[in-house]
Order: C-alpha cells, then structure tokens, then sequence
C-alpha cells in the first residue's frame, strides 16, 4: 500500500468537507475490503477519513421506515430484533455474508460500496476495464464462472459480491447521500449501474459523496422474507446465484412478491417483469417456472456460467415453494 | 517400558501452541532485521528488458532493490530444488510470478509498497497455458528422481483385447495449490562466511544442502532453524527460489533480511498438484477378476522441467492384476513447476478407484466385494508375500461399522425427504519413504533425556510420538524427556514428507534410547556406590525415570543418582536403516444430495487403516479427520484457476480458492487396524502413514454421487453445476 | 499549548559519547529558547525507540520561535548526522481545527530550510527532511466540533482524540494489549496485526493471507473478534486488544486452551490462535448451540491441517466449562 494520510473526521459535515478539499481521498469504516482493494492496486488513495465517529451508525425503526445508519456494523443490523422480525431478508443475508469476524468490522455502508470479485478485477497486472477503462475485459474469454449472466456486455460482465444490496434491492430501500452538494436520497434501484461501456462508474454517488443512511420502507410484504444463497462450499463464501424474496399472499394468490437476485447480474438484479409474471396469480410450479424464464430471457452466459441460467430458476422455484409453502 | 507407544498422548508442545509462545520462522526475533519482498514478473514467457528502480529506491526506508545484475552468480542445485533455473540469474522469463527484483527496507510496509514502485518492462512471448491445447503433443519424459515413466507387467493389450468385461474411461483433476495457513517464510543471517536461515521448510537439513550447493559453500558453514512449521503438505519439502534470493540479499546488504511471500505469491513460487488426463482401461473376466490395466496419464510439465510427482503407484500395487501398463506422460505448459501436494499418489487413485466402482456396476459386484476379489498379497518391492497387510480387515471393520450391508446398490433408490442418500467407498492407500536418518539423545547429570533429530515437527505430532519412544525405551516419564526438532545443529534425519518421518527417524531414536539406556546401566553396576553395583546388566529395568534390579525391585536407583555421581552427561546416537513401502485402508462415504440445486454435503464418513502399529492414537486420527476433509476439497472444490491467455493465476487467494471451512467437515469414525509390521520392525512395527488417508475419498465420493443421483462424475471438482 | 516531540533512532555506528553530544544539544534547545515553557529528554523506556524529547510551547507565535531559533538550528547540526531516523509529532489542546493545520505548515517550511552547512566538508549536507521520515500533526479537540460525537463517544481520553496525519507521516497510537497500555509510532497503513507482530513482537498472533481469508490474525478488540489484517492499527486508537498470548492467567490457561490441548484441537498451530481467539468469541456471543452451529460460527477460521472435528469438540466442551 502507498503511504497514505488520515483524519478522523467529527461529523458528516466534516467528512465530506474534508474530502472536497483533499485530493485522491477516501472514506473508511469497517476498511475490510477497501484494505485489499489497496493491496491489490486495485484502488489507490493518499488519503483515508475515517467515518466512525460521524454519530451516524444507529438502526432505529419507526412509523415508516427502518434506518440503518451508513456505519451500523454487519453484525448489529443481523441481529436487531426489529430486522429479524420485520425484515428477515436482512438479516439472513447478513448472516451469509463473510465471516463473524468481518461481520463485526464492516459496515453497511462500506458493504454496499464493496467491489467485484472478479479475479481479473482484482489483479493489477491483468486488463481490466473497470479498473483501468479500455484495458479489456479478459473474463468474457477467460474463467467466467463467478460471472453475470444478465446486464453485461462486451465492457465488463463482473457480478457485484454484496448479499445485503441484493435484499435491499428487493425491499426498494433508499440511500442517503451527503456530498458537496448537499443531501439527496437515491433509491437503490438507481443506486447501481450498469456497466455499459463506463464500467469503472459502479454507483450513482458523486464524488466526495458520502452514505450516511440506508432507509427500507415498513412493508407487511418485507415480513414473509428470505435470503437463500447457493456457493461452492458450505459456507464463509460469495453466491454463485442468490436470490432476495418476499412474498404475501391471500389465499394461493400472490398479492404482492419482491424478488432480486445475487450473482447473475452485474449490479443486484430485479427485474419488475418477473414479479408482475406473479402478482395476481395463483402460486403454482407453473407461474413460478413462467417468471423464470421471463428472468432469463436476456439472459447472455458465458462458457463458465452457463449453468446459472438453469441454477438461478431453479433457486425462485426453491425459494418460492418455501415461502409460499407449496412444499 | 512404560507402555506411553501406542496411547493417545496429549501433544507435548500442545501449551506452546495454544499459547501462541511457539516461534515459527517468521516469528524470530532478528536484530537489525530488514524486510524483504519480491517483485514478480508479469509475463509468462520471455524476457526482462529493463527494470527502472528509482521510484522504489526514492520511497523513504527503502535500502535496495536487487534485479538479475545484482544478484550473485548460484549454482544450480539438484533435487530437492526442483525447478532447472534460478530466477534472477539472467533476463529470462519462465512464468507467470516468477522473482525478478528482491525489495530491501526497513519497514514490511516499505517494502511492500517499493515492490510496486518497480516499474519492468518486458519483451513477451505468447504462453502456452491450457493442457487441452497441447494434448496430442504428449511425451513420455525421461526418468525422474530414478523412476521410470512407462512401467509394463505381463501383456495388458493382449489381455485387454481378450477380455470379457472392458471399462474405458477418462478422468481429469485440476491444478491444485497446497495453501498452508503459514506462508513461506526465510529470513537470512550472515556473519562473515557463515549462513543462519530461520526457514519454513519441512526439512532443515535438504534445504542446507540445497543453499550450501548454490553458494559454492561447506554445508557446515550453513545453518537452517525451523522449530515449528505452520503446516506444508509439500509445499515446503523441497527448496524454493525465495530463499536462494534472501540468502543472496542478506549478503548484498550486509544486513539480516526477512522475506514472507504473500498469499498470492505462494500460487506460483512453491509448486502445486499438477492438472492431469487420464485414461484408464479394465478388463475382468464375468467373475470379477482383474486380467488387465493400462493407465495412460497426461500431466502438466513446464517447458524445462519434466518432473511427475503424482506417480500410479496403486495401478501397479493394489489389486493382483498379471496385464498392467502404464504410462505417465505429460505436456508443456508456461507455468510454474509443479511438485509434490500432500498424498500426490491420490491423482492416479481417484481414477483407479473410480474405474473400479464403474467395473463393479458392470459386472454386478458390489464395490467391496470387487476389491476382495483382487486384493494383492504379495509386495512388489520384495516379491515375497506381504509379512504385516492387513487390508481385507480394513474392508470389513469400515463396512460393518458403515453398515454397508443396508446398501441398495441401485442408484437413486435411497432417499431421505427431498435428499438423495449415497453410499460409495473406495480402498486408500500410499506409498512412503524412508531417508537415512541419525539422531542424539543425552542423558543429563539431571537424569533427565534430550533427543536432538533435524526432523521436524510439521503437525504431525513428530515432538509428540518421538518423546514417547523415548519414554518408553528409557523407562522414564515422558515429562522427563525433551525433543529438539528442526535444526541443522542436530543430526541428520528426514526430510518430513512422502510418509517417511515415522519409518525412518522411529528407528533411530529407539536405537539411542536403548543404547542410552544400556549405558547408564553399565555406569550403575559398575559403581559401588550403587545399590545396584555388581547385578548383571541384563537383570537390570527401567521404569518411571528408575532402575530395578530385576526380582529384587528394592534395589534401585534413579537416572538421576547414576548421572549425579558420573558427573559426566551419557551421549549417545542411533540409527538404522528401514525400507519403504505402503500403508493402506478403506473409506466409506455418505453424500446428500438435492439436485434440485446441485446441493451435496458429505454426511458421515467411517475409515479403517492398516498403518501397521499405530504409535498415537490422537496424532494418527488427525491424520484421518484432515486426509478425509482433503479428499473432500479435492472431490469438491479446490482449483486453481490459470486465464487461458495470460497464464496467470486468476483465483490466487483464499476467497477464490476454495479450501473446506469448519462447516464442511464431516463427522469422521477412525478405524485402526493396529498390528506391528514386522517389515517395519525397526520403527517398532509402525509404517509411514499420515498420507493414505483421503487418497480414497475423492473416488469414494463420486461412487457415492453416482449411487445417489446414476450420474457418474469424472472430472473433479464436482462443482454445483455437475449434480443440476 | 502545543506539545512537540521526537523520537530519535541514531545510527548504529555511533559511540555513546556521540549520543550524548547530541541530546545535550536538544536540552540546550529546551534551556534556552524562550517560549519553552517545560521540556523532557530522555531514554524512553516502552521498547519502541530508544532516545526521545517533548517540548511544551505555550502558542503559535512560541511555536514559530521554537522551530526558528538558533539554538534548534545548532541541535540540527549536531544531532542529524547522527540519527538513522526521527520521528517527529506535535500534539495540541487547542479546540481550532485551523490550529492543527497551521502547525503543519510551519512545520513544512522549516523542513525546507537547509541546515546551516556542517564545518567538516566531507560530510554531505542534511535537511531534517533527510532524516525525518515521519511526521504527524495531531490536533485534539477537533472532534468536539462535530454533532455526532455523542452517539459513537469513545471510553478513553486517547480515543476521543480526532487527528488528522500527513501522508507519509506516523502518528502514535495508544492501545491497551492483553491489559497493558502501549504505544506506538506508526504510519497509518500498518495494519494492527503487523503492529502487533512487527511492533509489539507479540507474534502469537499468525499472518496467514493478510486479506481477511483464513483468520489465523483473529485477536479481539473490545471484546469483539476481528481480523487484525483487515484493520489499520490508525483506527484503533484507544481500543483494548487480547491476543492469544493474554488469554492464559499466569501458569493457568483459558478453558479453551486447556479444551484445544484435550481435543487435539490443533496439528501444526498456525491458525491456533486465530481458533482459539476466535472461539473465545464464539462461546461469549452464544454460538454454541449445536455442533452445527459452531461449525458455521467457526467458519471463519480456516484450518488447513482441518482439525475440524476437534475443534468443534473443543469448542463445545470449553463452551461448558466457560458457561458453568
């Protein structure tokens, strides 16, 4: 790592004070992966503000919404009476992330900015459109198994690792941001791009932009929630497809469903065609197996990961069946 | 004898270990140490053309930055250095992560970041990285380390041909890395012409050797530390470019230096399992009977170094066939040198033992009964029948305690709510070594005993079991005794891999404790102030640290008196020779398996070995519970993945490759067949044992997936997409 | 007040005469320039370096004077050749975020300034800046600006502290480590595990990937387990740390470092302590249930000789005992 400065900064305020008017700066919480981004040359800063004295690491709950402060700690959300009971999805995403050890350095914020593990990504002497644009993307020839399978292109088919942005995609949470600029609030939805020919451009955040908040709206539907995640060993390992879903329905008929998949798409993936497929309908084998292939439809695979377009229909029908207790 | 062999004696550096008070190489104190690192190259193929060192030399802290002009002209050593070139000798470029500037700083962060603050440039050749690519370019390569590669019993195409059951199959594993959780670490001391390496190494005493050779220097002027080694399974047996290159710094700078390699430098500076293709060919008669085997292996060389490390040996020993042919090829690659991982034979195993499986479906015999049939009795190394095999045992104590007799061979037909139960097995076995092997052992004025052995302790409980055999043949209390392991100070013993540690250094440390023992007693009865003066040698016993004149125990002394009065320290070596040879087992595997998502987990493994006498229970069981659960990551997820056009390791680190985690782990029930061999009587009947275990689990778990689900799997690992 | 202190490492070839010259020099400094107001010179005793001086400067003005006076310069001119490195801080209670930044940059300046040319010719001219490897400005107080200090409010005085540090500089970091207080001089990318290993030459604690993969460096800080690789030591200000080597007391071990013995827990020991440390945690967060949840909350720890079985074993059995 390059020798780099520090500050820790006193408010938010500060922060984002601090870092407009240092250059080639950064935010750090829990540092777990910005550290091995540094390693890996993947990222260079000269300068870290280290966020976790901003007071802004509370999960509070009220009338409606449920507020996860940008530093609350991995392990506090997961075990937050109010998330395990209202927000399942959160919680077990949480508990499959990472280790208990990083659970309790991480924060929400620094999970949501994380980058891809995409090998080539994160090997400085590899091409790497994302991390050097117009180098080249050597998975679309190369060791692609991690990889999308929906929202890449010729520029970058790199999946984002995080669970919990693949359960806040489903629950249509909302990001605080504060910038230069002052605050402003992106729904999740538009918080990822997609890489089209600017892969290096992962968020909508601007620079010096800082997230100070994690809101999810109070839904009866984010009660009848789960994570399931599906890897190559039993556990402490990224998906290779997941899926976020909740579902209510009224007698067998879906009244509202929320779905968003890990490991499959370049950014946390929901696609509303797949829940509208739904809605309405009966819970059968038939229309879940409808909605996935309406998921995949799009759907581009590479040599590596072509079982996903199989794996990632078979986890709704999984997934569904359980939370609709069809089996 | 106080009868400590053969018990599960708690580890005796068990408190150093858990304290964290156990210094491992990296963790020596060196004053005045600087720090090291490595600047790998990012080709694969070609050459250096300029290396620009100013930015790393302008970062404060840093001392110097060494390239291939700086570097001291080596010799290249042989075995156990087992690539053909030294990096940073000349400009040229043989793969992908391969040393071409040597850091020097003050600080580890220094260092580090000066390393990347080299800037290389390079004239690049195309690699060659994909086997698949260069298949038809096979060769058969010479003979390595003595061994041949095509190896012909009888006349196995003419049997083949004739035969009235055939299997022909191929089989394919990939490249693996061995990943031990301490990195490789060398940190180098010269004073004057005189060398002291601090060295993760699974043998102080090659690695000596290998140094002195490349330096032109008296292996006596070279000393190597390696007290406690945080795991190797190979990765450490032979010696590695680092530390030629720390060595040679240390020199230049005039100053100790410490290198560790990183995580992801470990995936291309100390070997890996080599990928392979193999093809194997059965035939068997109606009845089950083994007429022919041709093994024909592809692995993967390098364009300089043709070394095979995963021999066919259980094609060539392990069942009674008159036809076999083998044939162990291999292709050039731009990658680094491969080498020895722990149980390399398990490679060919897992064909074989899958084939079998596949043979015993086609003939409707069940797996056990097969390998019973064509159970070997007579060791190939003598041509004699076998003194100490104890196999079929194995077979029925692992069956019967599996309850294997339940199985419905019919796959598919065993179910458990919306899993598939599947039941496989397959034999283990490996072979081991002995390297000649000397050690010390002194008797104190305390009448306390010190054994010195430059073996080492690697985890496999050497300090342990060695303090117990010299308990024992002392007849004294095990708290009374001391191993010193892992320094070139000591006498020579083995090299701690290929199973040898057990045959080859048992042998010797019984032989000193005895004639240690035998000395002390001469001492006593040749002392009037003894009240043992003037009993017959011969009638004298040890027991619990004292000695008895036998049939009148209340004339007795301690070691201590005997040694107080002597006044003089008993100091005596041992050694003696044992042969190679194998040891062998079964293992029994249940998978559950949703294919719904290609979800597996091994659920219950039962084992039964024949390690002939078994010298601690407890370090012999962790031999099991860890061979099974490599077996498991090799059956299941480990690969190192190589980009088809650059050559490099994409997945160089723990979170790309795969290894097991806690919740992997199956319950495993150890089974022992526990009886001396009298092969290897010199090591108190015990063999090399620590890699058979896991060499059957690979297979067994396929046989197992195939009982479960009828899909038969050949190309590990069985990865989720497989079992869709 | 501003606080200005230096560490000094001398070369290894200087005689002991030499070194005294040269701290003489630096109490001169402290007895003669006016706006010091209280000075200290000598041996430092925490193992970290070996000679150091503070000086207690009463404002900016008397800040300015300290750095320009003559009698500094002498100091410069006797001491530097002599020295291998300096480390060299300022610290202030002055509430002003702006204070911090001006010390700094009278700070710079003076390190341009060439030291008046030494009076043997064959020695090469030295700036400080040659020597001086390290800075830290460190401006306590500033947090107190800030809103959100409350809610993350900090156990210790040194934790409260808010500081910023240039690149390339180091800063002292204040930690308590298995129940005794240490400090350190680091630049802020060293993690608290090379801190801990490299520094602190507690060495218990292993480096198995250093990027968070296989837990060997699991130590816990504040009671929590973490992966000391994944963590700068810069972000641990005032935290208290326990590595393996705190755990046993006196002669007697931890139940579960007497339950790793019993269990045969461990093979070759390199992860053993990230195991132990990070079953400590285990059993205090109550992840001992089942075997299957102690598999899963042990996950974290890889163990490459996979003593698994056993380590779940022992974890459960210590689980009791700690529980009793």
């Amino acid at each position: 790592m390059r020798a780099f400065g520090y500050t820790v900064a006193g408010s938010p305020a500060e922060a984002v004070r601090i870092a407009a008017r240092t250059p080639d700066s950064t935010f750090v919480a829990g540092g777990t992966d910005l550290l091995n981004l540094m390693r890996d040359g993947a990222e260079a800063h000269d300068h870290l503000i280290d966020v976790n004295r901003l007071g802004i690491g509370e999960v509070a709950l009220d009338r409606r919404r449920l507020r996860l402060g940008a530093t609350a700690r991995m392990r506090r959300v997961a075990e937050h009476p109010a998330v395990r009971r209202e927000f399942p999805v959160l919680s077990e995403a949480l508990l499959a992330s990472a280790s208990p050890q990083v659970r309790n350095m991480a924060s929400i914020g620094g999970n949501l900015l994380q980058r891809t593990r995409c090998g080539y990504f994160r090997d400085s002497a590899s091409p790497c459109n994302k991390r050097v644009p117009g180098s080249g993307c050597p998975a679309i020839t190369g060791h692609n198994r991690g990889h999308a399978i929906l929202g890449g292109g010729d520029h970058c088919i790199a999946t984002h690792p995080s669970d919990l942005a693949v359960a806040l995609t489903a629950l249509d949470a909302t990001v605080g941001l504060l910038g230069p600029g002052g605050e402003r609030a992106v729904p999740i939805a538009d918080f990822y791009l997609l890489p089209g020919s600017t892969p290096e451009q992962e968020t909508a955040m601007r620079p010096g932009e800082l997230i100070t908040w994690v809101d999810v709206p109070r839904t009866s539907v984010a009660g009848h929630s789960r994570y399931l995640k599906l890897r190559d060993r039993a556990t402490f390992e990224f998906a290779v497809v997941s899926v976020a879903a909740a579902l209510r329905t009224r007698g067998r008929v879906v009244q509202d469903v929320r779905l968003a998949f890990g490991g499959v798409g370049t950014r946390p993936w929901r696609d509303l065609r797949v829940e509208a497929a739904l809605r309405g309908r009966p819970l059968t084998g038939q229309a879940i197996a409808e909605a996935g292939r309406l998921l995949v439809a799009d759907a581009k695979p590479y040599e590596g990961n072509r079982f996903k377009v199989e794996l990632v229909q078979r986890a709704l029908v999984s997934i569904l069946s359980d939370l609709g207790g069809l089996r | 004898m106080s009868g400590l062999v053969g018990q599960g004696v708690a580890r005796v550096d068990g408190r150093a270990k858990v304290t964290g008070a156990a210094r491992y190489a990296a963790d020596s104190e060196v004053p005045g140490v600087l720090h090291g690192f490595l600047v790998m190259s990012t080709i694969a193929r070609g050459e250096v053309v300029e290396i620009d060192t100013s930015q790393a030399l302008a970062h404060p802290g840093v001392v110097a930055v060494y390239t291939h002009r700086d570097m001291p002209r080596l010799v290249l050593p042989d075995f156990p250095y087992n690539r053909r070139f030294i990096p940073m000798q000349d400009a040229r470029v043989h793969h992908n992560g391969q040393p071409v500037a040597y850091v020097v700083a003050q600080t580890l962060e220094q260092a580090q970041e000066a390393a990347n603050l080299v800037k290389v440039r390079y004239r690049a050749e195309a690699p060659v990285a994909r086997m698949e690519d260069v298949l038809d370019e096979a060769f058969l390569p010479d003979m390595f380390r003595n061994r041949p590669n095509e190896i012909a019993r009888g006349d196995a195409a003419a049997a083949l041909e004739r035969a009235e059951v055939r299997i022909d199959r191929t089989y394919s594993s990939p490249m693996q890395h061995h990943n031990p959780i301490e990195p490789h670490t060398s940190t180098a001391v010269w004073d004057g012409d005189t060398l002291t390496l601090y060295e993760s190494t699974q043998g102080v005493v090659f690695t000596r050797n290998v140094v002195a050779h490349a330096f032109g220097m008296g292996r006596d002027k070279v000393r190597v530390i390696s007290p406690y080694l945080g795991g190797g399974f190979g990765a450490k047996g032979p010696t590695y470019p680092h530390t030629l290159l720390t060595a040679a710094a240390a020199r230049l700078a005039g100053r100790p230096v410490k290198l560790v390699l990183s995580r992801a430098q470990m995936y291309t500076s100390n070997g890996h399992r080599a990928e392979y293709r193999r093809r194997l060919q059965l035939g068997a008669t109606r009845q089950g009977v083994l007429t022919a085997i041709v093994d024909t292996s592809t692995a993967q060389l390098t364009r300089i170094d043709e070394g095979i490390y995963n021999g066919s040996d259980s094609t060539l020993h392990l069942y009674a066939c008159p036809n076999v042919h083998v044939r162990q090829m291999g292709v050039r690659l731009d990658l680094p040198t491969s080498s020895y991982m722990r149980s390399p034979e398990t490679t060919a195993h897992f064909g074989l033992e899958t084939a079998m499986d596949e043979l015993s479906y086609e003939l409707g015999i069940d797996p056990v009964e097969l390998r019973i049939l064509n159970h070997n009795t007579v060791n190939p190394r003598t041509g004699a029948a076998y003194a100490g095999k104890h196999l079929l045992e194995c077979y029925r104590a692992a069956a019967e305690a599996f309850g294997w007799a339940r199985r419905h061979p019919r796959p598919g037909t065993m179910r458990d709510g919306d899993e598939y139960v599947g039941w496989g097995m397959a034999t283990e076995t490996h072979t081991y070594g002995w390297i000649e092997s000397e050690v010390g052992l002194t008797i104190g004025l305390d009448g306390r005993a010190t054994l010195r052995a430059a073996t080492q302790e690697i985890g496999t409980g050497t300090y342990t079991v060695l303090s117990q055999v010299v308990a024992d043949e002392l007849g004294m209390p095990l708290d009374q005794v001391t191993t010193l392991l892992g320094d070139t100070t000591y006498p020579s013993a083995s090299l701690s891999a290929g199973s040898s540690t057990m045959p080859s250094v048992v042998g010797p440390v019984a032989q000193a404790a005895r004639s240690a023992r035998e000395a002390v007693i001469a001492l006593a009865v040749a002392d009037p102030r003894s009240p043992l003066h003037g009993v017959p040698a011969e009638q004298v016993v040890a027991e619990g640290g004292r000695l008895f004149a036998r049939g009148d125990l209340g004339r007795r002394e301690g070691y201590r008196d005997v040694m107080a009065r002597h006044g003089r320290a008993v100091e005596v070596l041992g050694r003696g020779p044992n042969t190679p040879g194998h040891s062998f087992g079964a293992v029994f595997v249940e998978v559950r398996i949703q294919p719904r998502l290609g979800r597996l987990r091994v659920s219950r493994v039962v084992t039964a070995h024949d390690p002939g006498r078994v010298l601690n229970r407890r370090t012999a069981r962790g031999q099991v519970i860890g061979g099974v659960t490599w077996g498991i990551g090799f059956a299941l997820m480990e690969h190192t993945l190589v980009d088809p056009d650059t050559a490099r390791v994409v997945n160089p680190n723990l979170s790309g490759y795969l290894v097991p985690v806690c919740a992997d782990a199956p319950p495993v029930e150890a089974l022992f067949v526990d009886r001396p061999d009298p092969e290897s009587e010199i090591a108190l009947g015990a063999r090399g044992f620590g890699e058979t275990p896991g060499t059957g689990v690979p297979a067994a778990i396929g046989n197992a997936i195939y009982h479960a689900i009828g899909r038969r799997l050949r190309d590990v690992p069985f990865t989720r997409d497989k079992l869709l | 007040m501003i606080y200005h202190g230096s560490r000094l490492t001398f070369k290894a070839d200087t005689t002991p005469r030499q070194r005294m010259e040269a701290l003489d020099s630096l109490r001169e400094q402290g007895r003669t320039i006016p706006s010091v107001r209280s000075f200290a010179v000598g041996r430092d005793h925490s193992g970290e370096y070996e000679w150091g001086a503070i000086f207690v400067i009463e404002d900016l003005d008397g800040y300015r004077e300290f750095l320009t006076h003559p009698a500094r310069r002498r100091a410069d001119r006797i001491a530097l050749p002599l020295v291998e490195d300096i480390v060299s801080f300022d610290l202030t209670d002055d509430t002003d975020p702006e204070t911090g930044a001006k010390i700094a940059e009278l700070r710079r300046l003076l390190l341009e300034a060439p030291v008046e040319p030494d009076p043997l010719p064959d020695r090469p001219a030295h700036t400080r800046r040659t020597v001086l490897k390290a800075i830290a400005v460190t401006a306590a107080g500033t947090a107190a600006a800030g809103t959100g200090v409350a809610a993350a409010a900090p156990r210790t005085a040194a934790a409260a502290q808010a500081y910023a540090v240039a690149p390339g500089a180091s800063v002292e970091v204040a930690m308590t480590v298995n129940g005794q207080p240490r400090k350190i001089v680091l630049e802020p990318r060293v993690t608290l595990l090379d801190a801990l290993r490299e520094r602190l030459g507690l060495t218990g604690t292993k480096k198995g990937c250093d990027r968070g993969e296989c837990g060997a460096c699991t130590v816990l800080v504040d009671g929590e387990r973490v992966k000391s690789c994944l963590t700068l030591a810069v972000m641990r200000q005032g935290a208290e740390v326990t590595t393996v080597e705190g755990l046993a007391r006196g002669e007697e071990l931890h139940p579960v470092q007497e339950a790793f013995i019993r269990n045969d827990a461990f093979q070759c020991g390199a992860c053993t302590p990230g195991q132990i440390m990070s079953a400590v945690a285990c059993i205090n967060e109550g992840h001992t249930g089942s075997e299957a949840e102690i598999r899963e909350w042990m996950s974290g720890n890889l163990c490459r000789c996979a003593a698994y079985q056993n380590i779940v074993a022992a974890v459960a059995d210590a689980a009791k005992e700690v529980r009793r």
